[in-house]
């Protein structure tokens, strides 16, 4: 209402004004008000959860970075005396262990979720890319890590998995050796392993979670593919009635989630601390060395096949297929590659479930597959 | 070449040979410059070889006396484990990385073989594979006596 050209409406508060000078600019109330699907639940916070748990390794990776010397003469000292001497040390580190563990565990849980309902299809392809490379990244945050605290653990089970590039055809050992800054498992590794973990793959999980959000916030989330109204596309972002919007419900929603994952962090973190071995020592192997148990399953596969084939002494095909050590990493690859372009290959319109039994079937055997391995590698002598 | 003005009406424009020349040379000279620029980076990310042996150098490894029939004895130099052996037929040496996930395999003196901790490869005294899943036997390395001493040829 105005009178005399004079408005009578309150002059909003200084907060509100710097607010809403954001928020001209920025978006922010779209961002915040978003509508999610109607069919929105718990198991949508996962993808959210990876992100807080992201978060949580970078301010612990940061907190870290300031004690820790990445040389073989003083990196395993300066794990030890961050972990025994620092305020705190031992907490942060193992919410920084702990916390590979639950990002990973939670960005499977996450892309499972993406499988079942069907939004790696169009036109969602790039959504479904950029989330499996930021999975093969954090699997890369998980190797490079490993090595830094250079204990005999890290050191070996760094030695046998990189050795497992040369088995690659052609360019193997090309790759072992500027992946290791040399012939062996020295300092120039640790340098290397050092600059990917904590500027490479932090940029590039960054730049992946930018197209990631950018995707997902201009196509929509997904509609569950048990609606019964569920159609190939995504939910109308544009019709807000009787949706929740994405703050506060969501947000309260995931910020539980990330609670109750933070509290069974630092019940583990407390009663199962990360371990530090002996210090690397490269001319004795421990026995039974094992990686971590993302990689477990890729560990149980080279072991599953013969040391030599047939086709050793066969041109061209003897470098494929000439020994087990070869034939897993393409297994491992081709594997790889499919999971990555996975919207390529399920083109078949609609999401419902009853229209993707032989998908569904065989994303199911291969998680049981991938389990199923870890376990049996997990016990293997 | 017809093109859309952004009017919704197709226009046609041709491309002269002067702006087609001029077009391919700035192509060529960007395939050009990131070539070199990618070949440089490749050529960087590569370590040059490095040690403080050079190679056919001669190192030291100990007395002839320290090592009885039967013993091994490990050996670090240049980020290598090696394993010299004194067998009945005399001294060898080997690359003590395990030809199949590169674990540093250990002389059992009892048994006289070679066995690997990671995944149970195991090895004879010539280095030669006895079971498991290395794919070769191990990598030999050239092993001198003189002067009551052992040395390895790197």
């Amino acid at each position: 209402m105005a009178i005399n050209g004079t408005s009578l409406e309150p002059r909003p508060r200084l907060p509100q004004r710097i607010y809403g000078w954001f928020d001209a600019r920025l978006g922010i109330t779209g961002v915040l008000k978003y509508p999610m699907p109607k069919s929105v639940n718990w198991s949508h916070t996962l993808g959210g959860l990876t992100f807080l748990l992201f978060g949580m390794q970078v301010v612990t990776g940061i907190l870290l970075a300031l004690y820790y010397r990445p040389s073989p003469g003083t990196a395993y000292e300066s794990v030890r005396y961050v972990t025994n001497v620092t305020s705190y040390g031992w907490l942060i580190r193992g919410l920084h262990a702990w916390g590979a563990t639950a990002m990973l565990i939670v960005l499977f849980a996450h892309m499972v979720r993406v499988f079942i309902y069907g939004a790696y299809k169009r036109p969602r392809e790039m959504n479904w890319i950029t989330g499996a490379l930021l999975l093969f990244a954090a699997l890369g945050f998980g190797f490079t890590g490993y090595l830094l605290p250079w204990d005999q653990i890290a050191y070996w089970a760094t030695t046998v998995g990189t050795e497992l590039t040369d088995a690659v055809p052609y360019i193997g050992h090309w790759l072992l050796v500027v992946m290791r800054g040399g012939e062996a498992t020295t300092g120039e590794t640790l340098a290397r392993f050092y600059t990917a973990h904590t500027l490479i793959l932090p940029l590039l999980a960054v730049l992946l979670l930018g197209v990631h959000f950018l995707v997902e916030r201009k196509l929509g989330m997904t509609e569950s593919p048990l609606e019964p109204d569920e159609d190939a596309g995504s939910h109308d972002k544009d019709d807000v009635s009787g949706r929740e919007p994405f703050f506060p419900n969501h947000v309260l929603r995931e910020g539980i989630g990330f609670c109750f994952v933070l509290g069974v962090l630092f019940l583990l973190v407390a009663f199962m601390p990360p371990h530090l071995e002996a210090k690397a020592d490269p001319t004795t192997t421990p026995q039974h060395i094992k990686p971590e148990w993302y990689f477990l399953p890729s560990y149980q596969l080279l072991k599953l096949f013969p040391s030599t084939t047939s086709l050793k002494s066969v041109p061209v095909l003897g470098d494929f297929f000439g020994t087990g050590k070869t034939i897993s990493v393409l297994l491992i690859g081709l594997a790889a590659l499919g999971f990555l372009f996975l919207p390529f290959l399920d083109r078949k319109p609609g999401r419902q479930i009853y229209l993707r039994r032989g998908w569904l079937t065989t994303g199911a055997v291969a998680v049981i597959a991938v389990i199923g391995l870890g376990i049996w590698g997990h016990h293997s002598k | 070449m017809v093109m859309d003005d952004g009017s919704g009406q197709k226009a046609s424009k041709t491309i002269g040979r002067r702006e087609a020349l001029a077009n391919i040379s700035l192509l060529g000279a960007l395939v050009v410059l990131g070539a070199g620029v990618v070949n440089a980076f490749v050529r960087f990310i590569y370590p040059p070889r490095r040690g403080v042996q050079g190679a056919g150098d001669e190192i030291e490894v100990g007395p002839v006396a320290n090592l009885a029939i039967g013993k091994g004895t490990k050996f670090f130099a240049d980020g290598v484990t090696y394993w010299v052996l004194h067998v009945d037929d005399g001294f060898k040496s080997f690359n003590a990385k395990c030809t199949h996930a590169g674990c540093i395999v250990e002389w059992i003196e009892g048994s006289r073989y070679f066995k690997c901790p990671c995944h149970g490869a195991q090895f004879d005294a010539n280095g030669n594979v006895i079971s498991g899943p290395a794919p070769s036997p191990l990598v030999a390395a050239a092993t001198i006596v003189k002067g009551g001493k052992i040395y390895l040829k790197g």
